[in-house]
Formats: structure tokens, C-alpha cells, sequence
């Protein structure tokens, strides 16, 4: 059994695409959020592969050694979902479980929904699926005269690349700990400005966050070392350009206004992650089975943050491998 | 039984949108392509309604007296579809059989492949489902030093406008019928326009009327054309290459649901390159297609050349379904 995690790049989807990988076996494919990495299921890859199944971890469209397509409007959930269609393709399988988490769990969760006979079940860590909403998403985004919901912040192009490259190695720090479950309680307080994910209009993202002098027990200086040369060579770019398709994405679901996620589907988030008190996920999560029809399982672990299987890696891959055991 | 043809506007997907209707019964939507109207189904609404069925035509995103967004890329296939999803909603129909023309076709084909719970039968006029191709759509459209492919001569903003209006009664008094089973003879090869000199030929003398189309037609496209401009359904056009990469998430996902394809073996839609080959493989794509009928002697504008053929073949295959349901 290979349980070695090898590198290779493939062509999907008009880009060349760079992944790593491990085992044989059924194929699994483990999309990470903003901002990360392949190196985000860093402690997946192999646990997959000895559990029997080829687990695959890409950069996504503008991360890492994948490519970074410069126009905004490259950068849909449609484009996103169509790579991972070609990523199977290009891999030779007809189908695969898609594991998502952060601003790849919406990839998961509608690669399901739109492509249930390429994939075959799907796992969403942090991000709940969301039905589509009445009206476009930044319109109802919160904002106050003093502050601004951060999805807003990050519309302009160049305003948060300015803020997040000033100083990576920084950037990557404080998001990596001031967001996950060893953040000191802060009252739901996240990012500068007072309520959950609310960033100062004379402030920053970071600004408000910390940067931690001893790293918690999940994270290390290698890990940072990492994340931080990665994001020195390519910037911020491609992943702020995922949400400055927020209302792009709105429009261009219409056509699948009240379809049911029908694949079987497992949802994992720590109960101290701020995106589950964003507004409206909160209730959402309680009836996440009205819109995923086979939802086999919600897992909230207790104490855990936003960064669900670095954090938390025996229990998330112990989830991961019995919800694909039991397929 | 209510035969007669009313009129209103729905919201949905975000615009107001017109629609001619006729009848009560399982909802069939009707599709026109470019450059037409609800108007184009005339023919279809209160036959249809007779037979039982409740029949809607609506002005298409972009004609008529639907709203016509500014900007182009508000014009892709998703927004359109995204349309008729939300026009079932406002019409509170679970279900409908989708039929489209031309442009419409494409509509239908690809909200019956993206939402077959919502579509359960599909019928495509002149233009027949097409897999995705491996490349950029207007990267392979023909191209000469003197002439290109009419769909790029469409792709800048304001060129194919300006010649369009400046005859709008031309289009519909002349370029119809050139498309048509009457058409003239031509010695022009159909769909490439020249680089120089008038692209659309406007110079060609008005031929006789043909059976299928009065005075009163003409009249009333080109009314509703002068007042609203080509540019809403030209945008269609100018999002060809956006909407293939927006659908590729969907390769190689057929369409699944029953479908119906009819086509005049005088439409030069049917003389695109490799379009033969492809039609008598369109089983491959669409598993459910009951049958393919090619109309002899029957040019582009299907439903309006051959009215009383193409109501049979519709409500055959509506009938089809209900019986299969029941």
C-alpha cells in the first residue's frame, strides 16, 4: 500500500492544476478553503490512503502551483466546480467523495448537487450548505458606520491583498490562531470591529486579530514556515477572488433554486468556529436536512475552531473514514 | 375551455417578464429564439390550449416587453434558465414540458439536462442538443480574409445593432423568408458575412409573401423590434464563449429526460459544419429521444413554416408523456 504522498500536476478545466496524493482504492478528493493549501489535509492524505481509498488534495484555481487566472469573473463557483469535474477526468475516475472545508465546502456541497453521478457523497467541514437566498448576497451583508461585514472588505481588488502581503509570515499567524478553538474567548469578537466577522472601516482584517508568541499543540513553526512561503511567491489574489464572485454565483444558481443536495453528506464544524454564529448559519445548522436530503451525520466539536482537520485530526478523520466506509 | 390568448407579466429571476398564454392543464413552455417574440408560438398557444394543455409563451430576457438588462453578462444560458425555473414558480408549476426554437432550443435542452425534476420533457426546434466541444467555442468558428461567421460578426457591442435598425422592417419582410423553406436561391454560402461593404444583405428585392407569413406578422415584429432594438437578443450571442466555460461542471451529463426533435431539411441551421453527423447521433446525448422528425421542404423558422405539423408532432408527444404518467 502507498501510503507516500506524492505530488503531480494535471491539466483541467483550461488550467493546470497541482495536487498531492496518496493510496488506492476509491477516490477522495479534499478541496481547501481561503487562504490555504494542498498542505491543509496535510494530516489526511495519509490516514485516507491506509484506511484504503486514494485520497487527492489540490491547490484550488488560484492557490499554490495551481494556475491563477487574472479576470475576476474566472473565478465562479461554476469555474471551481468544473475543475474538480475535470480533476476526476483527468484522474480517470468516474466518480469520487468530495470533502470541502471553508470556502470549499460550498464547492463540495453544489458539486454534489449539480454533478450527483460524479460525486457520490460529500462532507462540508465549517460551511453548512446553504439554499440560494431571495436577494443578492453583499446587499445583506452587515455593515455599520463604523464597520463592515469582512466579504465586503474584500470586494475591492487590491484593498485586502495590500493589507494581507504587507508582512505573510504575520497574516498567516494570526489567522491561523485567532480563529481556531485556542483563541482567547473574546465574546464572539473575531476580527476588528465588535460582532462576528465585522472588520473596521478604518482598520483592517488582520488588525484586530493576534498574533500568537507560542504556537497551540495542532500548529507549528513548520506549518507557518510553509504557509507563509507559499503566500509570499503568489499573494492573496486568487483567493480573495472567490468572493469577489459572491453575487456572480447568486445569479448564475438561479437555475437550481430549491435543489436538494441528494448525495449522502456529512457536516463537521467546531462549536467555537465563528463561522457557525455567522448571521443565518446559525440557524441553519439545526436544519441542515431540509436541504440535504441524506445528511447522515452533523458533528459539532466541542472546543474546536475554524480550522476543523488541521485542529482536530483523529476525530475528523475517524468521521471522514466511517461516513466512506459506510457508502 | 378557455381557447383564447391572454396576456401578463411575472416577476422572475430578478425581471419582469411578459407572457402570451392560452388554456388550463399540464404547463408547456414555449421558447422563441432570435430575433423573435411570444409572438412566434401564435400559431401553437390556442392549439395547444384545445388539447388540453395550459400553453405559455414569454418574451424572452432581452425582447419584447420583458425587461432587457444592460449588461451582456446578464445574458448567459444559467440567467436565462434561471428564468424559466422562476417562471414555473410564478406559474406555481411542480413541472413543465419545455419546448424551444433557435436560440430557445438551447434554453430547453439545457434546463431539461440541469433540472430534470422541473423539466420533464424536452422539445428542441431546428437547433439539437451539443456536447460541450473541448474548445473556446468562437476560437473555432469559420473565419476568411473577406467574410466570418455570423456569430462573431455579433460578438461587438453596437456593430450588429446599428445595421439591424437601420431597416428594421427588412429583417422581417426579407431576412425571415431567406432563412425559410421559401427562400430564394443564393449564391452567398449561408452564415458568413462579409468583412466589407454592408454585412447583412438589405439589397435583395422583397420576394412574395410565402403562405406562413402575412403583412400583420411583419408588421408586428417589426414594431416591437423597432421600439425595443436587437441588442437584448444579440447579447445572447456575445455570452457563447461564457456560457461554455460556465457549463463545465456539466460535461458529459446528458440529457436525460423525453425529448422531441423536430427540424425542416431546408434550414440552414442543418448545414452548420458536422451538424448531419451530429443529429443522426443525438440519441447518444439525449437517452430519451422519442423521435427526431425532419420536416421536408421546412427552412429555420419551424413553427411558424408549418404550423399544422409541428402542433401534431407537439401534442403527440405531450400526450405521450401523460399517458406514460398515468
Amino acid at each position: 500500500m502507498t501510503t507516500e504522498v506524492t505530488h503531480r500536476t494535471v491539466e483541467t478545466n483550461g488550467i493546470r492544476m497541482h495536487l498531492a496524493e496518496a493510496g488506492g482504492g476509491p477516490l477522495v478528493v479534499l478541496c481547501h478553503g481561503f487562504p490555504e493549501s494542498w498542505y491543509s489535509w496535510r494530516h489526511q492524505l495519509r490516514a485516507l490512503a491506509d484506511a484504503g481509498f486514494h485520497a487527492v488534495a489540490p491547490d484550488m484555481r488560484g492557490y499554490g502551483r495551481t494556475d491563477r487566472p487574472e479576470a475576476i469573473d474566472q473565478y465562479t463557483l461554476l469555474h471551481l466546480i468544473g475543475d474538480m469535474v475535470g480533476l476526476l477526468d483527468a484522474l480517470g475516475a468516474n466518480q469520487a467523495v468530495i470533502a470541502g472545508h471553508d470556502w470549499s465546502a460550498p464547492v463540495a456541497w453544489l458539486a454534489a448537487l449539480l454533478r450527483p453521478d460524479r460525486f457520490r457523497g460529500v462532507i462540508g467541514l465549517s460551511v453548512p450548505h446553504r439554499p440560494r437566498g431571495q436577494v443578492r448576497p453583499t446587499s445583506v451583508m452587515p455593515q455599520t458606520d463604523e464597520a463592515v461585514f469582512y466579504q465586503l472588505y474584500f470586494q475591492t481588488p487590491g484593498v485586502a491583498e495590500a493589507e494581507l502581503e504587507q508582512d505573510v509570515r504575520h497574516t498567516v499567524r494570526s489567522m491561523l490562531y485567532s480563529i481556531s478553538g485556542d483563541a482567547p474567548a473574546r465574546e464572539g469578537r473575531v476580527t476588528s470591529a465588535g460582532a462576528v466577522g465585522m472588520v473596521r472601516r478604518k482598520g483592517g482584517f488582520i488588525d484586530g486579530m493576534i498574533s500568537p508568541v507560542v504556537l497551540p499543540s495542532w500548529l507549528t513553526e513548520a506549518d507557518i514556515d510553509f504557509y507563509t512561503r507559499e503566500f509570499d511567491r503568489t499573494g492573496f489574489r486568487g483567493g480573495l477572488n472567490w468572493y469577489r464572485n459572491i453575487d456572480r454565483n447568486w445569479e448564475l444558481m438561479a437555475p437550481f433554486v430549491g435543489a436538494p443536495v441528494n448525495v449522502p453528506a456529512l457536516y463537521i464544524a467546531g462549536d467555537r468556529d465563528p463561522v457557525v454564529r455567522f448571521p443565518g448559519i446559525d440557524r441553519l445548522i439545526p436544519n441542515l436536512a431540509d436541504f440535504v436530503s441524506q445528511l447522515r451525520g452533523t458533528i459539532m466539536l466541542p472546543g474546536c475552531g475554524h480550522w476543523t482537520q488541521q485542529e482536530r485530526v483523529g476525530e475528523v478523520n475517524a468521521a471522514i473514514i466511517d461516513f466512506l466506509r459506510r457508502l | 375551455m378557455k381557447t383564447e390568448v391572454t396576456h401578463r407579466t411575472v416577476e422572475t429571476n430578478g425581471i419582469r417578464m411578459h407572457l402570451a398564454e392560452a388554456g388550463a392543464g399540464p404547463l408547456v413552455v414555449l421558447c422563441h429564439g432570435f430575433p423573435e417574440l411570444w409572438y412566434s408560438w401564435r400559431h401553437q398557444l390556442a392549439v395547444l390550449a384545445t388539447a388540453g394543455f395550459h400553453a405559455v409563451a414569454p418574451d424572452m430576457r432581452g425582447y419584447g416587453r420583458t425587461d432587457a438588462p444592460d449588461a451582456i453578462d446578464q445574458y448567459t444560458l444559467l440567467h436565462i434558465i434561471g428564468d424559466m425555473v422562476g417562471l414555473l414558480d410564478a406559474l406555481d408549476g411542480e413541472q413543465a414540458v419545455i419546448v424551444g426554437h433557435d436560440w430557445g432550443a438551447l434554453v430547453a435542452w439545457h434546463a431539461a439536462r440541469l433540472r430534470p425534476d422541473r423539466f420533464r420533457g424536452v422539445i428542441g426546434l431546428s437547433v439539437p442538443f451539443g456536447a460541450r466541444g473541448s474548445a473556446r467555442p468562437t476560437t473555432v468558428m469559420p473565419q476568411t480574409e473577406d467574410a466570418i461567421w455570423y456569430q462573431l460578426y455579433f460578438q461587438e457591442p453596437g456593430v450588429a445593432e446599428a445595421e439591424y435598425d437601420r431597416d428594421v422592417r427588412v429583417e422581417f419582410r426579407v431576412g425571415r423568408i431567406a432563412i425559410s423553406g421559401d427562400a430564394p436561391p443564393s449564391t452567398r454560402p449561408f452564415g458568413m458575412v462579409p468583412r466589407q461593404g454592408r454585412p447583412l444583405r438589405r439589397d435583395a428585392p422583397a420576394p412574395p409573401l410565402p403562405a406562413w407569413l402575412t403583412e400583420t406578422d411583419v408588421d408586428f415584429y417589426t414594431a416591437e423590434f423597432t421600439r425595443t432594438g436587437f441588442r437584448g437578443g444579440l447579447n445572447w450571442y456575445r455570452n457563447i464563449d461564457r456560457n461554455w466555460e460556465l457549463l463545465a461542471p456539466f460535461d458529459g451529463l446528458r440529457v436525460t429526460a423525453p425529448a422531441l426533435y423536430i427540424a425542416g431539411d431546408r434550414d440552414p441551421v442543418l448545414k452548420f459544419p458536422g451538424m448531419d453527423r451530429h443529429i443522426a447521433d443525438l440519441g447518444r446525448f439525449v437517452p430519451q429521444l422519442r423521435r427526431t422528425i425532419i420536416l421536408p421542404g421546412c427552412g429555420h423558422v419551424t413553427q411558424e413554416e408549418r404550423a399544422v405539423e409541428v402542433n401534431s408532432a407537439i401534442i403527440d408527444f405531450l400526450r405521450s408523456l401523460s399517458e406514460r404518467a398515468a
